[in-house]
């Protein structure tokens, strides 16, 4: 899970405008849903990954560690769409499906592959928190963004004690059964309710003798993104898609 | 079972996205008017988030030797109301799809239909049904933990049946297909899940009395 945050923090394009990076990823995401071409999904699998390997350095070993789930998911379901099923039979009755349907599925696997290249681009290049922040300022309720920043600031501490709890509970031989591993689970994530609660209320205690008047700000490193850069990106996403409908 | 970044097709998305957003924005209101008038409540909404989405970096025993991590959605709807965890859930999975890369931006509205809104909708009916019913808190907290896992998964079978209907037998088949597919998985751990919510709820309910009565203030449940 610190995976991709650490490498969101400190990879080479960490500092980059973040509208940039967002743009890039949501237009990527969306040109490969509305191209028929495999060649445009090709090539933003090529652009995506280059991108997120070569020019923000992010190791090789990550990016595959963060594809193995996504890429599992779509080759299950993958598996579902090659066969088909007949219920006009006294017995229902799977085959394999013919050339069209497998094409289809074939070309449904590239494209999920190059939509989540444009996802992961956009996950190991730019920390969450400044997405949220974004999001504000492009119109999210203040209020939800500040629920949604502190949750992402907690959720690493809570890891920790979530963590150190499994360990701990493991090493008593808390799962060496089914039984005792979810009575260690159930033990676990009913102690850490009452302490994750406490924390709020530390933490709410201590804003308050700071001058705490309802709003949280939090500084932002990243350069500001100009008008230019974002133009540029959009002009090449709508020359792909016009390329993508005119093959 | 979370659909996956650039896995259903644009029209699809939309309209998971549009059938999501009334329940969100619900919720959404519901929230900002409780901080306006308890600005306390952040804090706790906030670490209520934050624990709803430790719960999936827990791993569940599923089939033999696989692993698999509980939805929350039963604990969740039980905790904090369901209508606070479409909201709350809708960020959670944001934060899957950028920190995990589970599931995705475009998918996000599917996905928050079936896990933020499907599956705590009917934890929640179910957890004070059988309770009203005369049931246990054991029983109706394992029954309403176990189907809003389930519910959870079939919803996502049935998004990824309308989206790739069988040639031959519709979406009927297709949904068959995907719900045998992702069946070994999902059926023994909504099972381990509906277990695993009894333990931490009869926990709460016997040594954090005061801490839910928080809660249920926090989330206007009071």
């Amino acid at each position: 899970m610190r995976l991709i945050d650490r490498t969101a923090q400190t990879n080479r394009w960490r500092y980059r405008p973040t509208a940039e990076k967002l743009l890039l990823a949501v237009l990527a995401i969306l040109v490969s849903l509305m191209s028929r071409s495999p060649l445009v999904e090709a090539a933003i699998l090529a652009l995506m990954t280059g991108l997120t390997l070569v020019g923000a350095r992010v190791p090789k070993a990550v990016f595959l560690s963060a594809s193995i789930v996504p890429l599992g998911f779509i080759l299950t379901g993958l598996f579902a769409q090659i066969l088909v099923l007949d219920f006009t039979g006294p017995l229902p009755r799977l085959s394999l499906a013919g050339p069209e349907v497998i094409a289809s599925a074939g070309f449904l696997l590239l494209r999920g592959t190059a939509a989540l290249s444009a996802l992961l681009f956009l996950a190991l290049t730019t920390p969450l928190n400044r997405i949220i922040a974004l999001l504000e300022r492009l119109g999210l309720n203040a209020h939800i963004a500040d629920i949604a920043l502190l949750m992402f600031r907690m959720v690493w501490l809570l890891l920790d004690c979530l963590e150190s709890g499994e360990r701990a509970l493991k090493n008593r031989l808390g799962h060496s059964t089914y039984r005792g591993l979810i009575r260690s689970h159930g033990l676990l994530l009913a102690a850490l309710l009452p302490r994750v609660l406490s924390r709020a209320r530390r933490m709410e205690n201590g804003l308050a003798a700071r001058g705490y008047e309802g709003r949280l700000t939090f500084l932002g490193a990243e350069d500001t993104a100009k008008p230019a850069p974002l133009l540029a990106i959009t002009a090449a996403f709508a020359g792909l898609l016009a390329v993508g409908f005119a093959a | 079972m979370h659909i996956m970044e650039g896995y259903l097709p644009v029209g699809h998305a939309l309209f998971w996205a549009a059938a999501s957003l009334p329940v969100v924005i619900h919720g959404g209101r519901k929230i900002i008017r409780l901080i306006e008038e308890k600005p306390q409540a952040k804090m706790l909404l906030a670490a209520s988030g934050a624990y709803v989405f430790v719960l999936s970096a827990l791993k569940l025993p599923s089939v033999t030797g696989s692993c698999s991590h509980p939805t929350g959605t039963g604990l969740a709807a039980s905790l904090f109301g369901p209508s606070v965890t479409a909201v709350l859930g809708s960020i959670v999975l944001l934060f899957q799809a950028l920190l995990l890369a589970h599931g995705g931006l475009t998918t996000l509205g599917a996905n928050i239909f079936s896990m933020a809104i499907a599956g705590p909708f009917v934890a929640y009916g179910l957890y004070r049904g059988l309770t009203r019913a005369g049931f246990s808190m054991a029983i109706a907290v394992f029954f309403a933990a176990m189907f809003g896992d389930l519910v959870t998964y079939c919803v996502t079978a049935l998004q990824l049946a309308l989206a790739f209907p069988d040639p031959v037998s519709g979406v009927f088949g297709a949904a068959v297909k995907f719900l045998a597919v992702f069946a070994p998985t999902q059926a023994p751990l909504a099972i381990s899940e509906g277990l695993l919510t009894v333990v931490v709820m009869n926990l709460l309910t016997r040594y954090s009395a005061d801490e839910l009565a928080v809660l249920d203030k926090a989330t206007g449940r009071a």
